[in-house]
């Protein structure tokens, strides 16, 4: 009885619109929802457009490079606080105060450090190395990987955190059984107290997923989806076309393609790891 | 156009009236050392170029026909790749940081002498202004190159919404009255840097680019209107910025590519 309010907004805020983007995506809406069903014409004109896929392929590289950045960057800082730094306090609350900026900030911080004309190229260079070149955010070939270096760069402090947890609930038992078989510390961290975080990896990749899914902001600051359209995230797509274009149908279908891709690629990683969890705890 | 004048002179050059002295003059500017255009690289300022190139080269009544019809048959034209081919050959002429740059700070660029020229409405005007330059001074305006003389407007409006009580419509009527005068016209206008909304209001007290633009007007056959607002459904003026801008960063797509996708994306947003 209790859960009934809850249920009810999931299921009418969440499956309902799900349901209802889908609708409309099968209109030929512009402004405003009309109810014309014109079949899966706004697929066939999504999937005709070039800055939809180059959205699509940007999400692929922003969400490998952008997860994969966190969780490496972010294991590696916990590790060599977990070691016993000096300061550690100090070094925790500098790692993690970039999380307290919103996308926004960080993006207008990185477009003035990136920007050729003012920010690191033309400081290094007028330190007097004249060749230095750091021009990605204005390069089409380049601008999407200075998302991920934004992104990595807000995110990492988070997943530092989470993973320093995971590490400080490690049984100090099994450091002084390694000690004691005088195994080294980078095997001890590799081969066993990695697969014993198994979980906290799992947290990670899911949370930092969702940031990646949603992006959106984050490019808004930083490049507006520039130089042209080369570094645009399919969120930013959908955002552009229902709000700023009147083309309400196609981005409703970009919405609905975005969900099915999503859940193409996370599904089968979450479905194994709850099944390994389940399994595990038979034992 | 906006240029600087002094640095026009150093180059030894006179303001261009065709694309191809344009692109002449540019060369020079560019050995000079100085950047021949300042861009500030987003789409909407995209577009303000391109469509000076288009109305430049392919004329008035091309351009009018074209986006009031988005005809293939024109898209697809010979005149098109011209427009297409020339608006190619400006991208040597930008510098590095320009992708993602404000408007403001390009027409800085043009005041302090760090660029020649910018294509930007006549709002430039108020920065230029706040620089201490009186306008058609220091920065000097001009119609951008073109076979013919048109004007390719931008036009802010206001809307009144429906209200309830008796004083409200006629206190928004007064209100609209009082925005036409023509002394309120002009006192705004200076300010903003931009034209009256009437034809028929002294030109005498504006400075000398509003002047000409004013002198222009008299003549309906120049007037254009901006793709950014109006004219076209906003689903294809998006899809037209996204293809300009698109072909204007990419630094390998031929001017036939560049046709053939602006004429593909405006036939799946119409």
């Amino acid at each position: 009885m209790a859960l009934i309010p809850a249920m009810t907004i999931t299921i009418v805020c969440f499956y309902g619109f799900i349901i209802w983007t889908f609708v409309i995506s099968l209109t030929r809406s512009r402004l405003l929802p009309v109810y014309k069903f014109t079949g899966f014409e706004q697929y066939v004109r999504l999937f005709a457009n070039e800055r939809w896929w180059t959205a699509m392929q940007n999400l692929a590289i922003h969400g490998f490079l952008f997860i994969g950045g966190c969780v490496v960057f972010g294991y590696f800082l916990a590790i060599l606080i977990d070691r016993g730094v000096k300061a550690e306090g100090m070094f925790r609350t500098l790692f993690m105060l970039p999380l307290s900026m919103s996308f926004i900030v960080t993006g207008v911080i990185w477009q003035w450090v990136m920007n050729p004309g003012l920010g690191l190229q033309e400081a290094v260079r007028a330190l007097g190395w004249a060749g230095f070149e750091f021009n990605w955010i204005v390069r089409p070939d380049r601008s999407i990987y200075t998302l991920a270096i934004a992104g990595i760069w807000q995110q990492v402090g988070l997943c530092m955190a989470l993973f320093l947890a995971g590490l400080r609930n490690i049984d100090p038992n099994i450091w002084k059984a390694s000690r004691v078989d005088g195994i080294p510390v980078w095997r001890v961290y590799l081969h066993i107290i990695t697969p014993m975080m198994r979980t906290v990896f799992f947290t990670v990749f899911i949370l930092m997923s969702a940031i990646v899914m949603k992006a959106f902001d984050l490019v808004v600051a930083l490049t507006g989806g520039g130089p042209g359209f080369s570094s645009d995230l399919p969120a930013r797509f959908v955002v552009d076309h229902i709000l700023n274009r009147q083309e309400l149908g196609l981005g409703a279908a970009g919405a609905f393609v975005l969900l099915c891709t999503v859940i193409a690629v996370i599904s089968p990683y979450i479905y194994f790891e709850l099944k390994k969890e389940r399994g595990g705890r038979g034992h | 156009m906006f240029y600087n004048t002094s640095v026009l002179e150093e180059a030894g050059i006179e303001v261009p009236k065709t694309w191809d002295d344009f692109i002449a003059a540019a060369e020079k500017l560019k050995a000079a050392g100085v950047i021949p255009i300042g861009l500030g690289g987003q789409p909407w300022q995209e577009r303000i170029m391109f469509n000076s190139v288009l109305l430049g080269v392919a004329g008035r009544e091309f351009y009018a026909e074209l986006y009031s019809t988005l005809d293939d048959d024109l898209l697809k034209s010979d005149t098109m790749r011209k427009v297409f081919e020339t608006f190619a050959a400006l991208k040597p002429f930008v510098d590095e940081a320009s992708p993602g740059r404000n408007w403001n700070e390009a027409t800085n660029m043009v005041a302090k002498g760090e660029a020649a020229f910018q294509f930007m409405g006549d709002w430039a005007k108020g920065e230029i202004i706040a620089a201490g330059i009186e306008p058609g001074t220091t920065v000097g305006c001009a119609f951008a190159p073109a076979i013919d003389t048109a004007y390719i407007m931008t036009v802010d409006a206001f809307a009144f919404s429906a209200m309830d009580g008796e004083d409200a419509t006629p206190a928004q009527t007064l209100m609209a009255q009082v925005m036409l005068e023509p002394d309120v016209q002009i006192a705004f206008n200076k300010k903003k840097g931009s034209i009256p909304a009437r034809l028929d209001v002294p030109a005498d007290s504006f400075d000398v680019c509003a002047q000409t633009a004013i002198k222009t007007l008299q003549d309906k056959k120049t007037h254009l209107v901006s793709t950014g607002l109006f004219g076209v459904p906003s689903a294809v003026s998006g899809a037209i910025d996204d293809t300009i801008s698109n072909f204007w960063n990419s630094a390998d797509m031929s001017p036939e590519e560049g046709q053939a996708q602006f004429q593909q994306a405006i036939s799946y947003a119409k």
